[in-house]
């Protein structure tokens, strides 16, 4: 057994005691699959990485329960649980969140904001399924994802991507014509990525601005209402999660996808503020969840897949420094869980086999009767 | 193989440093492109290294020299032609960081960290370490401040230790000051003794013979380093060139002089502030990164690290700009943070040759709270009868 194994087994076995699943229900590939209806031509699936690298440790391991009890109480029992997902890629946020959405490992500079190489799975499902770009969105957390929606690919591209909105730059955008707001006033929304900190370039260009200001009006978003909003958050995660639910209300896109980031604040090496940043996701997620519950649009038809991206590096790997990185490539690392929730997902169900991350797109693709066709990944069964 | 690597090169590395690698081509040429990045940093380094740093770059490169075959797994790593030749040995930061992106970029990570493993094992199989004369004892102060005086401490370590819950508070940060200077009056082993401080030291406090990091004593250096990084930021340059700019300021900081006239430890101290993440920010990460550099580098005898409250969260950019200013600070936050770095700190002395005979304590700083290990003292036991920090010292001494 290796550690990926190990960490699989340590996982399943509290949620099995947890949620109540039987022994019967550790499925395997060979016996039965998760999903139980076919494709369902309203289907809706919303993607969203438990943000910037969660270790084991300190979510679903006996010890890090503590701090995520709307993924345990109200989300475990109603999901498919992945208990081993390994990123074998690049292990830096942007690189890792764009190989999800490919469906491919990418291996571009991670530090560089460029689309990624292969179609994203955005591309997929407007291109093959002719869907308008209101139909398939991705909140990002910072300038660096601004391009994730779609790939350098010749045959998709651009005019067959997601809208990207980034949460943060529109917020900066709405305050630069403020009536005597200062960016001062939102200091934990306005937050920078612990690894990229960001030049301090606000408020925004004229020329972005304007791209803002169209957004803004198509996505019907007030701006004195985002201002006031915005000034309760305590996170960037918290903004994120807000438009995100405005745009499924504004336009009830069939695929969204979220990248949530809080937790990134590993880096500085604050195990407390770590803590939070998990403790704040995990109520995000349930959140959203919720939102997917009530509003009628989503509820009913809508798969939701919630997964880090990667993990982070172990206590007792001398080449790391814990909780703080995720520099060493250790099973840690590498290895983390996902949750499958909603529309034709059988719940209650535990899946201890080893997926990996860019399974997601393949899978996704088949909820959508598509083929992933320059994925690397492929569809997991139970799912797809 | 870098077989372009040639004595003249190392002309610009420092005296020490450069006669080792020209004593040691042979071995130097052995080394896999890959790796070689990892040991040039280390020879320009070497001058400033701690003496037991400098023990090991020899034996490593002596062992490499008689068993060429234990680097085996590197040799299938594939390198670019663009990091397989002789310019890169001026700049072998520049070199590693470029090495380090283009093995994450090729999806090598994995090969390299098996090849590793492999030598590591291949390494301690065959190099015995020595262990100190003496065990060591690490002793830490965290909490400072706090007024959660219920909150579930040493969820980590209980099960290597035992916990105390009556531990008399007066007098105590003055034994454990005691039995640091007491240790280092009876060996005077230059940098065998240290005492880190994330705020101002204890009253008890003397620096005779032991080697310190009082975390306001580095302002001038911080404040040089946090200049260049908000320059970097403002322009926009990206973090790996940051980190590289940063990795490339060793003994460069002028104001490192003001802080210690040791070179060796203005060499450390730079490196903490430039190499350690969030060092340059929180001073409880300053601690943690200190305790655990002290302890991976310098195999010390002795350690009393204590953490003081770092500064409350900020947006990055404003906390890098509020670092020095010192007025909002998070005790709560910061007991959470210290409790977990105390943890990582018993891993790093468990990694050190000599550990089953080593000894560890954390005390709660004000509270009745601690927290000890070592050999003969039963672990994931809880004692709630009442003692003193003496005391606790000395069970420590006599379960040797």
């Amino acid at each position: 057994m290796n550690d990926s194994d190990r960490l699989s087994l340590s996982r399943r076995d509290f949620l099995r005691a947890t949620i109540g699943s039987t022994a019967g229900s550790l499925i395997s590939v060979r016996s039965y699959g998760a999903r139980i209806s076919p494709v369902n031509p309203k289907q809706k699936v919303i993607v969203v990485t438990f943000g910037g690298g969660a270790r084991d440790d300190e979510t679903f391991s006996i010890d890090g329960q503590q701090y995520i009890p709307h993924l345990l109480n109200t989300l475990a029992p109603q999901c498919c649980f992945f208990a081993q997902v390994i990123n074998r890629g690049i292990l830096g946020h942007y690189v890792a969140t764009a190989s999800i959405a490919t469906g491919a490992y990418e291996t571009f500079d991670n530090f560089v904001a460029q689309p990624p190489e292969h179609p994203t799975i955005f591309e997929y499902f407007r291109s093959d399924l002719r869907r308008p770009a209101e139909d398939a969105w991705v909140i990002a957390p910072g300038s660096l994802f601004a391009q994730m929606g779609s790939s350098r690919s010749r045959r998709y591209g651009p005019g067959h991507g997601a809208e990207v909105v980034l949460p943060k730059r529109l917020l900066a955008s709405v305050l630069g014509d403020s009536d005597g707001l200062q960016f001062d006033s939102y200091p934990n929304i306005l937050r920078d990525s612990y690894e990229m900190p960001a030049a301090p370039d606000l408020p925004a260009s004229n020329a972005e601005r304007e791209s803002m200001d169209s957004l803004l009006g198509r996505m019907k978003l007030d701006r004195k209402e985002l201002r006031s909003r915005a000034a309760k958050f305590v996170s960037p995660d918290e903004l994120s999660v807000y438009i995100t639910k405005h745009v499924m209300r504004a336009f009830a896109p069939s695929l969204l996808f979220l990248t949530l980031h809080d937790i990134d604040i590993a880096h500085s090496g604050a195990y407390s503020l770590y803590l939070e940043g998990i403790r704040r996701t995990d109520r995000l997620c349930a959140e959203l969840w919720t939102e997917v519950q009530q509003n009628p649009e989503y509820a009913d038809k809508t798969t939701v897949l919630i997964l880090p991206d990667f993990g982070r590096d172990a206590d007792n790997d001398s080449g790391g420094n814990g909780f703080q990185h995720h520099r060493t490539g250790s099973a840690s690392a590498r290895t983390t869980w996902m949750m499958a929730l909603g529309h034709g997902i059988r719940e209650r169900t535990i899946v201890h086999r080893p997926v990996e991350s860019i399974d997601i797109t393949p899978t996704v693709a088949g909820l959508f009767g598509l083929d992933a066709r320059r994925a690397q990944g492929k569809p997991i069964p139970e799912l797809a | 193989m870098p077989s372009w690597l040639t004595s003249d090169q190392f002309s610009l590395y420092p005296p020490q440093g450069s006669e080792l690698a020209i004593s040691h081509l042979a071995a130097l040429r052995e080394i896999p492109t890959a790796l070689v990045p990892v040991f040039l940093v280390e020879l320009k380094e070497y001058d400033w290294k701690f003496p037991v740093e400098q023990r090991d770059i020899v034996t490593r490169l002596e062992f490499i020299q008689t068993n060429p075959s234990s680097l085996a797994g590197f040799r299938s790593i594939h390198v670019p032609v663009a990091l397989d030749g002789p310019e890169n040995v001026k700049d072998p930061q520049r070199f590693l960081a470029a090495m380090t992106a283009c093995l994450w970029s090729s999806l090598q990570m994995d090969a390299y960290r098996k090849a590793a493993d492999q030598f590591v094992a291949l390494y301690e199989a065959n190099v015995k370490p020595t262990p100190p004369a003496h065990p060591r004892l690490v002793m830490i102060c965290i909490g400072q401040q706090s007024a959660q005086p219920d909150y579930p401490l040493f969820q980590k370590l209980r099960t290597s230790g035992q916990v105390w819950t009556n531990v008399r508070t007066d007098g105590a940060a003055a034994t454990l000051v005691n039995a640091l200077h007491q240790r280092s009056a009876n060996d005077p082993t230059a940098y065998a003794h240290w005492y880190v401080d994330g705020g101002r030291p204890l009253p008890e406090y003397q620096a005779t013979n032991i080697a310190q990091l009082l975390y306001p004593d580095l302002a001038p250096v911080n404040k040089e380093i946090l200049a260049i990084m908000m320059s970097c930021i403002k322009a926009g340059s990206g973090p790996e060139v940051l980190h590289v700019r940063l990795a490339e300021l060793t003994r460069h900081i002028p104001s490192a002089g003001k802080v210690t006239g040791d070179a060796r430890m203005q060499q450390f101290v730079v490196t903490l502030l430039t190499q350690g993440s969030g060092t340059q920010i929180f001073s409880t990460s300053v601690v943690q990164w200190a305790t655990r550099e002290i302890l991976r580098r310098a195999e010390p005898a002795t350690i009393l690290a204590r953490y003081a409250p770092r500064q409350h969260q900020k947006p990055f950019n404003t906390m890098v700009a509020d670092a020095l200013s010192g007025n909002d600070f998070d005790p709560e936050g910061s007991l959470v943070d210290a409790d977990m770095a105390a943890y990582y700190s018993y891993l790093g002395l468990k990694r050190l040759p000599g550990a089953e005979r080593d000894r560890f304590l954390v005390w709660f700083e004000g509270h009745p709270q601690a927290f000890i290990a070592a050999p003969g003292i039963a672990p994931g036991t809880v004692e709630e009868s009442p003692t003193d920090m003496a005391d606790l010292l000395s069970k420590m001494q006599a379960s040797m």
